[in-house]
């Protein structure tokens, strides 16, 4: 028996879509090329079984080859795939059902991955959806790429880099987060450069890439950004033209900063207080829609606008202008929590490591909070300077008690482990000790101890299973996750 | 096999049924915990009634069962009894199942059941031919001849209600071509529905499933070839039909297979005790797992399994599990790449794939390589064919190829071979799961080919096993 020919199964289906009633299906002559009208069936019947017939047809249809415009579009990338033992952990930890794909842990383990040049095996990016369009800059072009695949093509980027290979040549043609690491690492090293390159460029971006870009050159403000920061004061965004003027309050020396200086010592009260030895007292008047809230040091909206609003006037220059030493001025300073922030900060910009550590252990051991607090700006440029910066904020052993604000934003300033003595005191500190007393909601403490994990490096690892080894196993199931994720991915003989 | 904790995360329904279930490992808890040679452990967890919940489990193919009132499956008791085995085993107490635990046991299904009391297919044989011996000497026979009778008069009666149903299901066809098949897709499921309700009352519920499907079946397919697809799918009916009503004329597989398409039931009983059913033991590899809700409120749990082995016989099998829905949240229990020993009967078929555990034997086991498909992409095409044409009515086909490659074409993905002169469309809403798949090459997959779209279930690469469950 042969099979329909082409003709006779266009013309039946041409009938049955139009209706058999008004364009009768040509059934005899497609049933007599396959011999089956012997006897005489019903008109019904026949017409039906042309429908099967045709049908099964249809069914037994020939492959071809995919339509010709095929596309294998493969994003090379030359990171090692992290240890297969990892793969589970990470799918479980940022992955799926009730893993966040964007809080510490996964922000702890997105930077230990692009510390060691691992990505994601490529078969578990789809099940990372969350995680990847998260923390795509750091999980190496691949990640990127796929998480880039959705986006319109005009806000599609040329290539998908990593940070190591991106240079002045291709800088423009990475993604948005890249180019801005990009130009931040550079502003570091060549303040200058940075900002032709980004002046170079400006134009040609959208309003939130502008933005970025302009925030990546926070480190190193100098007098000769001025101009074009000062150009950007028409540029057509609200978005990049307020970034403009937060930087330029930043720049030492400049009108502005003269500005603001006079409206600080006008601001501030400086009385005198003791008997025998009298000495100066300094005392940050608020504005009324102000208020002082001591009871949370992360978010004192007091501490918050001091350090925003008069950052980058310099010490020096504020000491001048009380008329006071620079330990002076920090003594006088010391029951003022606003002044005594904005010091620290101040410290931390002029990388005046020494007065920051005077701060922190004779006055106020959480100052190091304002410090990196937002719109910080500090530039910690090496891991040397980021060491004598913890070294002189991060006094643990003198903290009361461990608080997931603080260590969230801590990790998230400095996005690496502690150095080690840093960490060593902390995990030996009684704010470390007092979590086996913990009453209170389980789950809390397992939130709290996710930034702990994430600053704790990688030599010190067991110690911090020792300390957490106390807790109730099931108590802290991310933590533990964690633990075991940076174990694979960041081992203590790397 | 011994449970491990990356399989307890599997089998839990979410991450709050871990969390509570870390909470119940402590041995205060329990009352207690037992286990025996055969992998089966239970325990005895006391909840908040007076008498403790009692949990049971099978450590050789993670079966379960606990008495509390939970609308999680596995609940946090299970999870709890099979967290406390894989981290200290010591603390079982070795010994003789309890009675509720032999009971548990005995209503499972055997092919479930432990090794030590599953029956061999010899004694599951020869039981049934002593049962069937032997029940006429313990009943009246009068009774037995009245109930004979009766079911008899039933099934006359089910043929010609069937009967019935399949012409006024050739009738409703036939409108739909006078008509014209352009202007029945507006009104097709109002349309769909009225028939299916018939069938429904003819007692032919296979073929009203089938009715009642074709509307998103077709409204599924990309628009220009919708009018191919609504063509197919009437086809299919009226041949279903028309093999029902000439069934005497049909080989006894073929006839025994479209009488269960059109709805005649073959419990996992009557297909035992089928001893001419095909059997098959063999080592077997789960490489596709289906989890899709029905329209009648069942949750349909579908279980792809290749044969390892070299001997004849079919490659492939699927066991099909039903659960409703309002038991809650459940998955299939079996994971992709697990590997058992096990004794298959399929049901009668021309090509046959769906099939029973009779007995499963030895432990489960994971981290072996699939074998390498002895068939190119154009051979297994070839093989998608020689089902159809065996079995007109196939569904889902398996199908098996070895150097594979997966290519992005426009917005879709395609399995083609090494050089791209052949190739098969893949399903769109698991092009997520398969890009990661696009450049490597000599690719061994297994999948499920529904007649236009390839749903890939594993596959091998030089990246590793990839899976899409």
């Amino acid at each position: 028996m042969s099979a329909l020919d082409d003709p006779a199964v266009e013309s039946l289906a041409r009938s049955f879509l139009l209706g058999t009633a008004r364009n009768p299906a040509p059934v005899a002559a497609a049933l007599a090329a396959l011999g089956t009208t012997d006897g005489a069936p019903s008109e019904l019947i026949t017409e039906l079984t042309a429908l099967a017939l045709l049908g099964q047809r249809m069914r037994f249809r020939r492959h071809g080859p995919p339509p010709t415009n095929v596309t294998a579009a493969v994003v090379e990338d030359r990171r090692a795939v992290v240890p297969e033992a990892a793969r589970p952990l990470m799918r479980r930890l940022v992955g799926g059902r009730d893993g966040p794909a964007s809080d510490i842990a996964a922000l702890a383990l997105a930077d230990a991955l692009d510390r060691h040049s691992l990505r994601p095996h490529p078969f578990d990016v789809p099940r990372l959806a969350g995680f990847v369009k998260a923390h795509d800059d750091l999980l190496g072009p691949y990640a990127a790429a796929w998480a880039g695949r959705g986006e319109e093509a005009e806000k599609q980027p040329a290539g998908y880099f990593d940070a190591a290979t991106i240079d002045e040549t291709n800088w423009t043609s990475a993604r948005p987060a890249a180019r801005a690491a990009f130009i931040a690492a550079l502003r570091t090293r060549q303040p200058d450069r940075a900002r032709a390159l980004v002046e170079t460029s400006f134009a040609n971006e959208a309003a939130p890439v502008r933005a970025r870009l302009l925030g990546a050159l926070a480190p190193n403000l100098s007098a000769a950004d001025v101009p074009f920061l000062e150009g950007l004061a028409r540029d057509r965004a609200p978005s990049v033209r307020d970034e403009a003027q937060r930087l330029l309050k930043l720049v030492p020396g400049t009108a502005a900063a003269h500005d603001r200086l006079r409206d600080l010592v006008a601001r501030t009260k400086v009385s005198t207080s003791g008997l025998v030895r009298r000495r100066k007292v300094l005392t940050l008047e608020l504005p009324a829609d102000v208020k002082a809230f001591p009871q949370d040091p992360v978010g004192d909206p007091a501490r918050r606008w001091a350090a925003e609003e008069y950052a980058g006037v310099g010490l020096d220059a504020m000491a001048a202008a009380f008329s006071l030493s620079l330990p002076e001025m920090i003594a006088a300073a010391a029951d003022d929590a606003a002044l005594t922030g904005l010091f620290a900060r101040q410290a931390s910009l002029d990388h005046r490591f020494d007065v920051l550590a005077t701060i922190v252990r004779e006055h106020a051991a959480d100052a190091w909070l304002d410090a990196i607090g937002p719109g910080a700006a500090v530039a910690l440029h090496d891991d040397a300077l980021i060491d004598q910066w913890c070294a002189a904020a991060l006094a643990p052993e003198t903290w009361p008690d461990l608080s997931y604000r603080a260590l969230e934003q801590l990790y998230r300033f400095l996005r690496r482990p502690l150095p080690q003595p840093t960490a060593r005191a902390l995990l030996r500190s009684r704010a470390v000790a007092s979590l086996h007393g913990w009453t209170a909601d389980p789950r809390v403490l397992d939130v709290l101890c996710l930034p702990l994990t994430a600053l704790v490096p990688a030599a010190l690892r067991s110690e911090l299973s020792a300390a957490l080894a106390p807790l109730p196993g099931g108590d802290i199931p991310r933590t533990r996750l964690l633990l075991d994720c940076l174990t694979l991915i960041d081992p203590p003989h790397r | 096999m011994p449970i491990d904790l990356a399989k307890i995360e599997e089998l839990a329904p979410d991450q709050a049924s871990l969390s509570a279930a870390a909470k119940l490992k402590k041995s205060s808890a329990w009352s207690l915990r037992g286990c025996d040679d055969a992998g089966l452990i239970w325990g005895e967890c006391q909840g908040s009634g007076a008498a403790p919940y009692r949990v049971m489990c099978s450590e050789a193919d993670y079966g379960y069962k606990c008495t509390c009132p939970s609308r999680k499956f596995p609940c946090k008791h299970t999870l709890a009894l099979m967290w406390s085995r894989a981290e200290s085993a010591s603390s079982f107490t070795t010994g003789p199942a309890p009675d509720w635990v032999r009971d548990w046991l005995a209503r499972r299904r055997p092919g479930a059941a432990a090794p030590k009391q599953a029956a061999s297919a010899d004694k599951a044989k020869a039981s049934a031919a002593d049962a069937a011996t032997a029940e006429p000497a313990q009943e009246d026979p009068k009774a037995l001849a009245r109930a004979v009778a009766q079911r008899e008069r039933n099934r006359a009666e089910r043929e010609a209600s069937i009967l019935a149903g399949l012409d006024e299901l050739d009738t409703w066809i036939s409108d739909a071509l006078q008509g014209g098949l352009a202007s029945f897709m507006p009104s097709a499921t109002e349309r769909c529905r009225k028939i299916v309700q018939r069938l429904v009352d003819a007692k032919a519920p296979g073929l009203a499933n089938m009715v009642e499907r074709l509307p998103a079946d077709v409204l599924s397919a990309p628009e220009p070839s919708r009018t191919t697809r609504l063509i197919e799918r009437l086809a299919l009916l009226h041949l279903v039909s028309s093999a029902y009503r000439h069934q005497r004329r049909l080989p006894h597989p073929v006839k025994a297979d479209v009488r269960q398409v059109v709805g005649w039931p073959v419990t996992r009983e009557a297909l035992l005790a089928d001893t001419d059913a095909l059997r098959l033991r063999d080592r077997w590899m789960v490489v596709s797992t289906v989890v899709e809700v029905q329209a009648d409120k069942l949750r349909r749990l579908e279980t792809w399994l290749s044969r390892l082995g070299d001997e004849a016989g079919p490659r492939f099998a699927v066991l099909i599990d039903f659960v409703p829905v309002s038991l809650g949240k459940s998955g299939n229990g079996h994971t992709v790449g697990e590997v058992f020993e096990a004794e298959l009967a399929y049901f009668r078929s021309p090509a046959p794939l769906r099939a029973v555990i009779v007995e499963q034997t030895g432990s489960t086991i994971a981290g072996e390589r699939w074998p390498r498909p002895s068939d190119d992409v154009a051979n297994s095409i070839a093989r998608l064919n020689e089902i159809l044409a065996a079995r007109p009515w196939a569904g889902d086909m398996p199908f098996a190829a070895r150097g594979a490659r997966i290519v992005a074409s426009g917005a879709s993905l395609w399995l083609t071979d090494a050089d791209g002169s052949v190739g098969l469309p893949l399903r769109a809403d698991e092009d997520d799961l398969a890009l990661p798949l696009i450049g490597l090459d000599d690719i061994d997959v297994f999948g499920r080919w529904d007649g236009h779209l390839l749903s890939l279930g594993l596959a091998e690469t030089p990246l590793g096993r990839w899976t899409a469950s």
